[in-house]
């Protein structure tokens, strides 16, 4: 095995050590504040640490080598940028959550889970291969399912964490069955060795499957449902999960295969449309929230939506659109949970509706909050305004219209959590805001503003490393084209839809859709279950028939000619004796009580004994006639103990059986038959016969085939009758004994 | 005429594992029949014993020379090597955490290790051998006990109806089992499996019809006992109404045995594929299919891991499929990692619902097992890696457990099958969720029982099947080598090089 991983090793030594004080965290509640900032550090350095990487190192362990599996890691232009999301978006959350979970009971495990997330999500935008990025994928819905049902005593919480992980868990399952096509028809798991397989026939597939799994993840139409509920989760973890990292794996993953299946037919069509329905549904959800971490959820899936249109398009300046829209993105969606986490922490509040007058108390919050509403608005010297203009730009009239429908409710939202939460007399009763509460949404406006004022040092740094050179450089003063003039107008329609508009609360279609989803899975379960479950004995008797019936047709199917046996008139012996066998069975059928019923059943054993006999083997005979004696004893005296019960069949199912019968009996009949015509292969007598004496060294040619030739079998012969006997005596006996105690 | 032979030597150590295991459990008899109605200790220790004994001589025997002993009766090669050694490894676990559970469910003194180390005996012989008379008397010794064990609880109503069920259908199913090999044994006198392969090679002599009839009666004698639909009616009320610790042992050691037998009787007739393999394609989708929707509606949980382990059945089905399909391309290995795996997160689950039987009560409704995180954590903490595994999600080892199946049918053409696999691995993540989500509700008036408290057996149990589930999955490779051992089933071998011996021109009676 050869462990190259010289130069990716700080930031696995560091991973570990995140992992550790999320371990200690959860173990020790006591010290998890101290730990959580611990954590905000690590992950700044982690953040350093991958801003210095060169881009190309690669390290990889192998794994299953026959499969050619491997943990594998590596640093392009795109996994760095998202590292430094995942690991910048950490130091925040962190050093946020130190002070805002400190009196919270499950702070501990909140920690620890958060870690583990963090590094799990690392896993995911590092991954140099399929199966590392699927593994690490999982891990990022397990930490979420986790932290969404942390809470775990209340029902809403167990509920959003569980459909959170079916829709997430499903939606992997296809992206797992889109990778297996991959690594079927590229032979290699490995991302940068996978050629481009836009042409490819069964590529449509794959770009479908990949697309399920991107778009359960990252909240798209029909799956945006999920999000919104998500926010049972503390306010970190929304702020870190459900809208700055993990909900963008599947635009990650999108355009870390984009270069693969990009050109692909399939591509533009399923993305882009997939993408601005999610945009205006987001919005749509937002706009009708009242609820502040619903609004910003809402906001989310519309932001994801506009993301994955963009990556749909398969172009260079739509890719860099979408980086810098993203990075815009994490800074003000950050900053806004924050925001809000921080309205309930000084209110107790969670309707946006219900809060007034904080503005004056609270002017540094007021002003982080300003700075991240422009980007929610999408407009002034923020970084997600240069991100939207530049998507604008690259998007085509029909995907501009849906986006000019979108925004005017983001605006809404914007301008309704701008003004309102701030303006009039003060509260009473307001806590006092700790500096590790305030401090990172401020930091995060002033890093938005930065990056709207310094566009090309970020476009130079993160995004050419990605789409490539020769994209025009980005600036914040906008161009007067058509992009800006569709900026300007969801601005003004917007600040009339969220003064003129309140908000409704209604279900959405997609929540009422996956209850229906969920209620059909149980519908069909149930006559899934009614169908072929839960049946009287007789019934499963009857599929056992029925199917062995459907055996012996294929038996026939497989070589229909059918060789009569010379047959010869039988003795007139051998035909009264049949006659009885014959006799008895019928008797057995139509027997009025049990005992009628095992006697005639008798009269059939004891006819085959005739016949044994008839044909010259008596010692068969013998066997036969001591088997048949017992079991009509023993069914005597158990038939004794059980109550009398009648025949609940009608007629129909009485005949329904008859049929059943008689078909599996013809059939077996005719097999029978048709060995008799046939010559033997071999004849397994003649060996016995022969080597009876110098293999055995016995006379009894059945006496060496029962304790030599076949002793095994007799052995096990004995262990199942020791066996039964136990059962039967523990059974039985038993139940005496406890009779007679009683 | 008669001629001078060799006397044929017997390999023992091919028959040590088995012999021990029988002898542990005949040592247990005797124990319990001079000092009735105590303490289980010595019986368990006996039997833990026998068991660790047998699974070194087992252990010993890899490597060695792969062969037929006793006239062909037993056999060993790898398959059945691995086989046993995950027989007796299920019956250690489950021994493991029995003795607090029978005392809670007062029924401590009912033979179970007796019964529970023959069938397992049962079991040894039907993985290791390639006659099928023997087949026929492992499976009887496997399920005989396995009936008396079912109907254990006998103040239980519902233990003796699964009982009487599970012995009624499985006789009938016993029966077509024994027609089958009557059929094979009709034309060639010969009770190897070998003998299928021999009538295939000869279709002009008219035995196609027989050797057809035959593999497909065997085959409804061993779906039966693999719960595969449409004969696996019995396994929910059977998994439900036995005592807990017997379900874990039925749903691992019955299904390994019977999956066992399952892989050799379909290597050995793999030259009639042409006519099973269409009907168990369909199997195998209604049961993945049957399995996980119907685990959806359940209340119960043990019935709902009983589905599940229906569903169970149908994945290892695609991977037999998938192998005898082309022998060549994709080995058995990954049919028998399934197994592993399914073994290990079985076993734990089944042992973590055990802790609902207290004081002679035990509910295993899902409301039963709320509040169980509180009183319980750590086991609860295992499940959540086993649910994890049965769903399929990486790190855990049922991630690849379900990939290998899934990348087999695949690369074998049979695509119908992996969509089914991945569909309703995809719809039971709900019910698997559910499980896990019951043990975390608060709300604990509706509960039947207490649970009890966990034993150190059975903490141990969890410990070592939710580690050994990522244990396996991060040593994927050498775990996955090792179970590949030498190569495949020598009944395999067999049938093709008669199969081209018959391509070449005819062939004459052996």
């Amino acid at each position: 095995m050869n462990f190259d991983l010289t130069s990716l090793q700080p930031l696995l030594v560091l991973s570990c050590l995140a992992l550790i004080l999320g371990g200690a965290a959860a173990v020790r509640p006591r010290v998890a504040e101290g730990i959580s900032w611990g954590l905000a550090a690590v992950s700044a350095l982690m953040a350093v640490v991958i801003g210095l990487t060169p881009l190309g190192t690669r390290a990889s362990v192998p794994w299953i080598p026959d499969w050619s599996v491997e943990w594998s890691l590596h640093i392009t232009g795109l996994s760095r940028l998202f590292g430094l999301v995942v690991c910048g978006m950490g130091t925040f959350v962190f050093a946020y959550a130190s002070r805002y979970l400190r009196d919270y009971e499950r702070r501990g495990e909140c920690i620890g889970l958060l870690a583990a997330f963090m590094v799990s999500m690392l896993g995911v935008v590092l991954a140099a291969d399929l199966v590392t990025l699927f593994v690490a994928w999982e891990l990022t819905s397990v930490t979420s399912f986790l932290l969404i049902g942390i809470e775990r005593e209340r029902e809403s919480a167990r509920r959003a964490a569980v459909q959170a992980f079916v829709v997430t868990g499903a939606g992997a399952l296809a992206m797992l069955a889109g990778f297996v096509m991959i690594y079927q028809v590229a032979g290699t798991w490995r991302l940068d060795q996978i050629p481009d397989l836009s042409s490819h026939p069964s590529t449509p597939w794959i770009v479908g499957l990949v697309a399920l799994g991107a778009m359960a993840k990252s909240a798209q139409v029909p799956f945006q449902f999920w999000l919104p509920s998500a926010m049972e989760a503390p306010t970190p973890v929304s702020a870190y999960l459900h809208s700055a990292t993990m909900v963008k794996a599947g635009v990650f993953l999108l355009l870390t295969l984009g270069p693969i299946l990009g050109k692909s037919l399939a591509w533009t069509p399923i993305l882009a449309t997939v993408g601005c329905l999610t945009a205006l549904a987001g919005a749509h959800l937002a706009w009708q929230a009242d609820d502040l971490k619903r609004i910003l959820a809402g906001t989310t899936v519309s932001s994801l939506g506009l993301m994955v249109a963009l990556v749909g398009l398969s172009k260079q300046l739509a890719t860099g659109a979408v980086l810098v829209f993203l990075l815009g993105h994490c800074l003000y969606k950050g900053a806004l949970f924050m925001v809000a986490g921080n309205f309930t922490f000084i209110s107790g509040e969670k309707k946006a509706s219900r809060l007034s007058g904080l503005g004056r108390a609270y002017p540094l919050l007021w002003a982080s909050a300003l700075v991240a509403e422009l980007g929610l608005a999408g407009f002034g010297p923020v970084l997600a305004f240069v991100g939207k203009e530049v998507a604008f730009k690259a998007a085509p009239l029909s995907m501009l219209i849906a986006l000019a429908v979108a925004s005017p409710m983001l605006v809404a939202c914007a301008w309704r959590l701008a003004f309102a939460p701030f303006l009039g007399p003060t509260p009473t009763g307001a806590r006092p805001l700790p500096l590790a509460m305030l401090l990172p949404p401020v930091l995060l406006g002033a890093m938005s503003l930065a990056g709207g004022f310094a566009p090309t040092a970020i476009q130079s740094w993160l995004i050419d490393p990605v789409v490539g050179p020769g994209l025009k450089r980005f600036s914040v003063i906008p161009e007067l084209d058509a992009a800006l003039l569709a900026t300007l107008l969801a601005l003004g329609v917007g600040i009339w839809l969220a003064l003129k508009t309140r908000p409704t609360n209604a279900v959405t279609l997609a929540e009422r859709a996956y209850g229906s989803v969920v209620a059909w899975l149980r519908q069909t379960g149930e006559s899934v279950r009614a169908t072929t479950q839960d049946k009287p004995v007789r019934k499963r008797v009857l599929t056992v028939i029925l199917v062995a019936t459907t055996v012996l047709a294929i038996g026939f199917l497989a070589d229909p000619s059918m060789v009569w046996p010379d047959l010869q008139l039988p003795t007139v012996p051998v035909l009264l004796v049949a006659t009885l066998i014959f006799g008895g069975a019928v008797a057995t059928v139509f027997a009025p009580t049990r005992i009628s019923g095992i006697v005639s059943l008798g009269v059939t054993g004891l006819g085959l004994a005739l016949l044994f006999l008839l044909m010259g083997a008596p010692d068969l005979a013998m066997t036969q006639l001591t088997v048949e004696i017992v079991t009509v004893v023993i069914f005597v005296l158990v038939f004794h103990h059980l109550p009398r019960i009648g025949y609940h069949a009608t007629r129909s199912i009485r005949m329904r059986d008859a049929v059943a019968a008689l078909v599996l009996a013809g059939f077996l009949t005719l097999a029978l038959l048709s060995v008799t015509g046939r010559p033997d292969l071999a004849r397994s007598a003649e060996f016995y016969a022969a080597n009876s004496m110098p293999l055995a060294l016995g006379k009894n040619v059945v006496n060496t085939i029962i304790v030599d030739f076949r002793a095994m079998d007799t052995l096990g012969e004995i262990t199942v009758l020791a066996a039964a006997a136990l059962g039967v005596t523990s059974l039985f006996g038993k139940s005496l004994a406890h009779k007679e105690e009683a | 005429m008669i001629r001078e032979q060799p006397i044929p030597t017997i390999d023992w150590l091919t028959l040590a594992p088995m012999t021990t295991v029988v002898v542990a459990g005949l040592v247990a008899l005797f124990i319990e029949m001079f000092r009735p109605k105590q303490s289980n200790g010595p019986i368990v220790t006996v039997s833990v014993v026998g068991l660790a004994l047998a699974g070194a001589l087992t252990l010993a025997q890899f490597g060695m020379e792969p062969g037929p002993t006793f006239a062909g009766m037993m056999v060993r090669d790898q398959v059945g090597l691995v086989l046993q050694l995950l027989l007796i490894g299920v019956c250690l676990l489950t021994f493991l955490f029995s003795d607090p559970y029978l005392r809670e469910k007062k029924i401590a003194f009912a033979e179970f290790y007796q019964l529970a180390l023959w069938s397992t005996a049962g079991g040894m012989i039907m993985v290791s051998t390639t006659n099928m008379l023997m087949l026929f008397l492992g499976l009887e010794v496997l399920s005989i006990a396995l009936y008396c064990m079912a109907g254990m609880d006998r103040k239980q109503a519902k233990s003796q109806e699964s009982a009487i069920k599970y012995f009624l259908l499985g006789a009938f199913a016993s029966a077509f089992l024994l027609m089958g090999i009557a059929y094979i044994y009709g034309p060639t006198g010969s009770l190897d499996l070998g003998g299928i392969a021999m009538i295939a090679a000869m279709p002009e002599s008219g035995y196609l019809t027989m050797a057809v009839f035959g593999v497909g009666m065997l085959l409804v004698g061993l779906m039966f006992k693999a719960a595969l639909v449409p004969f696996h009616q019995w396994a929910p009320d059977v998994y439900q109404g036995a005592p807990t610790n017997v379900t874990a042992f039925m749903a691992a050691a019955s299904k390994v045995a019977a999956i066992g037998a399952l892989a050799r009787v379909l290597s050995a007739s793999g030259a009639l594929q042409e006519f099973w393999l269409p009907a168990l394609f369909w199997v195998a989708i209604a049961t993945m299919v049957v399995g996980n929707f119907a685990a959806l509606v359940q209340k119960d949980v043990k019935r709902t891991l009983g589905y599940s382990s229906i569903a169970n059945a149908g994945y290892v089905l695609v991977a037999l499929l998938a192998h005898v399909k082309k022998p060549d391309q994709v080995p058995l290995t990954t049919a028998l990692f399934f197994l592993v795996v399914y073994c290990l997160m079985t076993v734990g689950s089944f042992a973590v619902v055990s802790l609902a039987a207290k004081g002679g009560e035990e509910g295993t409704r899902f409301q039963d097992l709320h509040g169980l995180w509180k009183r319980a954590p750590f086991a609860v903490g295992c499940l959540i890696v086993f649910v994890a595994s049965l769903i399929g999600i990486p790190p855990t080892a049922g991630f690849f457990a379900k990939l290998f199946i899934f990348q087999d049918a695949l690369s074998t053409g049979l695509v119908p099958l992996a969509i089914v696999l991945a569909v309703t691995s995809a719809v039971s993540v709900y019910y698997y969720l559910g499980i896990i989500q019951a043990t975390f509700v608060s709300d604990e008036g509706a509960r039947k029982t207490v649970s009890a408290n966990p034993s150190f057996g059975l903490n141990l149990v969890c410990l070592f099947c939710a580690l050994a589930v990522l244990v396996v999955s991060l040593a994927a490779a050498p775990v996955s080598q090792w179970l590949r051992g030498s190569t495949q089933l020598p009944g395999e071998a067999q049938a093709r090089s008669e199969l081209q011996l018959d391509s070449g021109g005819r062939v004459g009676a052996r």
